[in-house]
């Protein structure tokens, strides 16, 4: 009995259900991309680390050569500190090369290029237990001159251009090498490096002019037992610095990696997870209408059927179980969706972390989410439901649910002034109080999303600085490197130039946290700085500190903390907190009479410039005039707002915009499909009775939509006017874990408007498209039933 | 005087098609209905006399012939010239009545005023006073068609139908669904009516309602059986009773 009853539901409600199901389909596809990609990306992580023997610290030191003093000393150092329980030194040298790229013009001053050529060389030692060489390919083939690059270079550089096997020609300086790429490994603490056999790196070092290249020494670090890879980075740096090396030491941690690896993952599944549920909250919505509706339409059958015998648990359950069955059915195929989606979801993922990604099916969640989506469905449609459990058959059969008994009459046409086809829509919309609660719940969920794509989009694809801006301590649109320490006073005055000064970066300890330190001369003179709190330094003894450094050190403004510079101690008061991502967010800031007293001479040719108006094209007239005034004393520059638009996160940020707003038009047009079905079924009867009295489909279909649209309207002036007044809240929170304390971009009024123009047209047009169903209603099918 | 054709068919053929066998409901009929008269389509359950109503209203299309309502062919217009063309020129009365029972009374009527370009404060008087006129007092015009009677609700289909002056009113049995005395006020509404100039199509079954007709049309095997001239209606007149009677004696009722 309850087969055929469901059968039959099935028949009746065949062209929604196929709504229902490809909405849940969407929902459940997208949910399951999110949470694989939060669960699995971070296991694989993980196993990945421990298969290579990851580093807790990889410390680059720059400058040094091979066996010199210095290096023999800090490896003598590293040797004997407690914090550190081995560690391998990988000695290489770093060339500027160009690759052979007929179609390549890039300027050699614009840094974002040449960073794009600058490799380090290195002998391939495959014996070596810290980050050990996992290789993902490798050729058995025996070649001339082998090289083992990773895949996050393979990607990024080269956009998966070479295949094991393919001659990849490198110019250094007047020298051109060719090799042949002999495998791809894997690695996040070493991964820029480029491999050679021995003797081709020792032919390198002999052969190359000083001026292409740079001796550099990776140390490959882990920690003792119980020492976390920021405590032992912080000591190191610490000793080092007491000690007196004056070379570039720069030190990253295996967590500092981590979290900026996961940052742009975690963006991507939170955005997934948190669009599919409101998905799914929208599609539970409808199941409990769409039931409430149904129940309505059938109440005659609903009652012959109880007079006839059928229980109304029966009942119910026929209800309950067309809804849960097709939930399930959809949130399979959901799963399959998904299965599909994985390898470009991996290869996404991949280009904008180190680690390659093979994307595979967590059985967990698989098993999840039909669980998920029936448990969903069946407590939703079991509550809308319950209104059968009271029915009385003799009732149900003569008078049908008292819920349509109109008791007001709103707008009456004798007293109302305006066209009819406007007057009768409003009057639709009066009386149509659970319609109007579902589409307001709908288009909310959908203005909220758009107001947010809108925020995101402008600030992070369209305007991508605006996004720089706050994630940097100091933000600026032209950094120059010059070999003349004057120019900063020269070019304040060129055109388009609104701030001008120079900085400088340092690693220092400052309460104990080895930390990124920013010298300019004076920060009191920068519009530029994120303020959490505080205020720039007045005197030689303050310092801005990152919010993040500073709530790890549990450090508040007007607190004294220790700052500490190759053997020079000093207690400086903190004044401001600063927000930005410089270092993952443990950075500080000072001005240059406190870095004096530090023993800290600035460099002053690293010069930043912010714009009036901030453009690539003002930036690079900048450029031009600057390289007018200093020719060859300009060695590099990097274009702020044109290098932006090719970051891996601008790009993933402008995919997820793409994929969110082709998703929200799915959305709003799956359920608007079934929004408007149920509508027509309902009213397919006055439909034909004002066909009967003359009223054209086109007039129909224009008082259907009209009839909407107030709660179109109001539902996605809500959603947006939050999404819009909480975008910050809700990047804050994605971007937390990067070192952004508080999201400051700038909202405007127009992106709610943007927002509800664009739900609402695009509603509009698709009830229109929908309604065209009336056409086919006839005044002569009224007569036949 | 020679009464005036208001609707004219020419070799007006309606056939469906049910599990691929074709049915031939109306075969080449050509007919007249005339301006004033209250025509009364009878026949046998079945027969197609709705089918035929709604032919020559145009709410149905016709698949071959023509049909020519006011001086128009009406079987080349589309939908929509059609629905325009029904605001003015039919009204209907259904046996099921078919109100919008999200409307009160009055918007009912008013619904199909506006829909001409009628002014507002005549059209509002004019269906006052038909409201009145059939019995369908001022307490319930903002009473919702679920709060009426069968009667209420079928005199204000009426009302409906005639509330633009249409050239013909089409009711497809609008006492089927009636008790005696609510059929009888409807009957006495339509009566009432077509003495005041509105010619009446009607398609019924029932004898009793039949009588109200001054022309009967017996509908049989897809075109025309027989037509009874019955003269104008007067109550209680035994020789008009026992004309029909004879008459559909005749065509085997």
């Amino acid at each position: 009995m309850l087969g055929k009853l469901i059968k039959a539901n099935f028949r009746k409600d065949f062209s929604q259900m196929i709504s229902f199901l490809l909405i849940v389909i969407l929902s459940s596809t997208m949910l399951g991309c999110g949470l694989t990609l939060l669960l699995g990306y971070n296991d694989d992580y993980e196993r990945t680390l421990e298969t290579n023997n990851a580093a807790d610290i990889g410390m680059h030191v720059s400058g040094l050569k091979e066996y010199s003093g210095e290096l023999t000393e800090i490896e003598r150092y590293l040797a004997s500190s407690p914090c550190v329980e081995n560690y391998v030194a990988v000695d290489g040298l770093v060339a500027a090369t160009s690759i052979d790229q007929s179609d390549s013009d890039e300027d050699v001053k614009d840094i974002v290029a040449a960073a794009e050529t600058t490799a380090i060389f290195a002998p391939l030692d495959e014996d070596r237990d810290i980050e050990r060489m996992n290789f993902i390919e490798k050729s058995d083939e025996e070649y001339d001159n082998p090289l083992y690059i990773s895949g996050y270079i393979l990607r990024q550089k080269y956009q998966n251009r070479f295949k094991v096997g393919d001659d990849i020609e490198l110019t250094i300086g007047d020298h051109i090498y060719v090799f042949q790429l002999a495998g791809v490994y894997e690695t996040i603490m070493a991964e820029q490096c480029f491999y050679v056999t021995e003797s081709q790196y020792n032919d390198m070092v002999e052969t190359l002019d000083p001026d292409w290249k740079n001796y550099y020494t990776l140390f490959l670090i882990t920690t003792a037992d119980g020492v976390s890879d920021n405590d032992a980075t912080d000591e190191i740096t610490e000793d080092l610095m007491r000690r007196g090396y004056n070379s570039d030491i720069s030190t990253y941690t295996k967590s500092m990696m981590i979290s900026a690896d996961m940052i742009m993952v975690n963006v991507i599944s939170a955005i997934l997870c948190a669009f599919s549920l409101l998905i799914a909250v929208v599609v539970l919505i409808i199941v409990f209408f769409r039931i409430s509706n149904s129940i309505e339409q059938n109440i005659v059958n609903i009652g012959a059927l109880k007079a006839l015998g059928c229980t109304s648990s029966q009942i119910r359950k026929a209800h309950i179980m067309e809804f849960v069955i097709t939930a399930v059915a959809a949130s399979l195929v959901g799963i399959g969706a998904m299965y599909l989606l994985l390898s470009p979801l991996g290869d996404l993922v991949g280009t904008m972390t180190m680690m390659r990604w093979d994307a595979h099916m967590i059985p967990g969640v698989a098993i999840l989410m039909p669980l998920m989506f029936g448990v969903l469905t069946a407590v939703m449609s079991s509550l809308s439901t319950s209104k059968i459990k009271n029915l009385d058959p003799v009732i149900a059969l003569r008078f049908g649910l008292q819920n349509h008994s109109f008791k007001k009459n709103y707008l009456p046409l004798a007293t109302s002034g305006g066209p009819l086809v406007g007057l009768l829509a409003l009057k639709s919309s009066l009386q149509s109080k659970k319609q109007n609660v579902m589409t307001f719940v709908i288009m909310g969920s959908v203005g909220l999303v758009t107001a947010f794509v809108i925020f995101f989009g402008y600030n992070i694809c369209y305007k991508p600085i605006n996004l720089y801006n706050i994630l940097q301590s100091t933000s600026y649109d032209l950094m120059m490197a010059l070999t003349d320490e004057e120019a900063y006073y020269e070019i304040a005055n060129v055109d388009h130039v609104k701030e001008c000064y120079w900085r400088a970066t340092e690693e220092m300890t400052v309460a104990g946290q080895a930390v990124d330190v920013t010298i300019v001369e004076d920060l009191g003179s920068l519009t530029t700085i994120n303020y959490t709190e505080g205020r720039a330094p007045l005197y030689s003894d303050e310092i801005i500190m990152s919010a993040t450094a500073a709530s790890q050190a549990d450090v508040m403004v007007g607190d004294i903390v220790k700052v500490s510079y190759k053997g020079c101690d000093k207690e400086l008061t903190v004044c401001g907190l600063a927000q930005g991502t410089d270092n993952l967010g443990k950075f500080a800031l000072m001005n240059d009479d406190c870095a004096r007293s530090l023993g800290f001479t600035a460099k002053t040719n690293t010069v930043c410039v912010t714009l009036d108006e901030s453009n690539t094209d003002n930036a690079q007239k900048v450029t031009d005039e600057v390289e007018s005034m200093y020719g060859d004393k300009l060695r590099a520059y990097i274009n702020i707002p044109a290098a932006l638009p090719q970051e891996p996160i601008i790009i993933g940020s402008t995919a997820i915009c793409i994929l969110i707003v082709v998703v929200t038009v799915l959305v709003i047009l799956l359920s608007m499909t079934l929004l408007i079905k149920t509508v027509i079924i309902r009213k397919q009867q006055e439909f034909g009775i004002k066909k009967s009295l003359g009223f054209t489909s086109s007039q129909l279909r224009k008082e259907l939509v009209l009839s909407m649209m107030p709660c179109v309207i109001i539902g996605s002036a809500v959603g947006s006017a939050i999404g819009t007044l909480k975008s910050n809240s809700f990047l804050t929170a994605l971007l937390g874990s990067l070192g952004l304390a508080e999201s400051r971009l700038p909202v405007y009024g127009w992106m709610g408007v943007a927002s509800v123009i664009f739900t609402t047209l695009v509603s509009a047009i698709i009830i229109w498209l929908l309604s065209s169903k009336i056409k086919k209603i006839s005044a002569y099918s009224l007569i036949k039933e | 005087m020679p009464k005036k054709s208001i609707i004219r068919t020419e070799k007006l053929c309606k056939s469906f098609s049910t599990g691929g066998v074709q049915h031939h409901v109306i075969k080449n009929l050509d007919t007249e209905i005339y301006e004033g008269d209250f025509t009364v389509i009878m026949g046998a359950s079945g027969a197609g006399k709705s089918t035929l109503m709604y032919a020559l209203s145009g709410m149905d299309k016709a698949s071959l012939g023509k049909v020519h309502f006011a001086d128009r062919d009406i079987t080349k217009f589309t939908s929509d010239q059609l629905a325009i063309f029904r605001r003015k020129h039919c009204g209907f009365v259904f046996q099921q009545v078919y109100l919008m029972d999200s409307m009160s009374v009055m918007d009912n009527v008013l619904t199909a005023g506006l829909l001409t370009g009628q002014n507002k404060r005549e059209l509002n008087k004019r269906a006052q006073s038909l409201l009145e006129q059939v019995g369908v007092g001022r307490k319930l015009w903002n009473k919702f068609p679920n709060q009426l009677s069968g009667g209420e609700a079928q005199r204000v289909g009426i009302v409906r139908a005639i509330i633009n002056s249409p050239d013909m009113v089409f009711a497809d049995e609008p006492t089927g669904a009636l008790n005696s005395s609510s059929s009888d006020a409807v009957l006495n509404v339509l009566t009432e009516v077509n003495k005041q100039g509105q010619s009446i199509l009607m398609v019924t079954h029932d004898m009793k309602s039949a009588r109200r007709g001054n022309r009967i049309i017996y509908f049989k095997d897809g075109t025309i059986g027989g037509e009874c001239d019955l003269g104008p209606y007067v109550s209680g007149d035994r020789a008009r009773h026992d004309k029909l009677r004879n008459f559909l004696s005749d065509m085997g009722w």
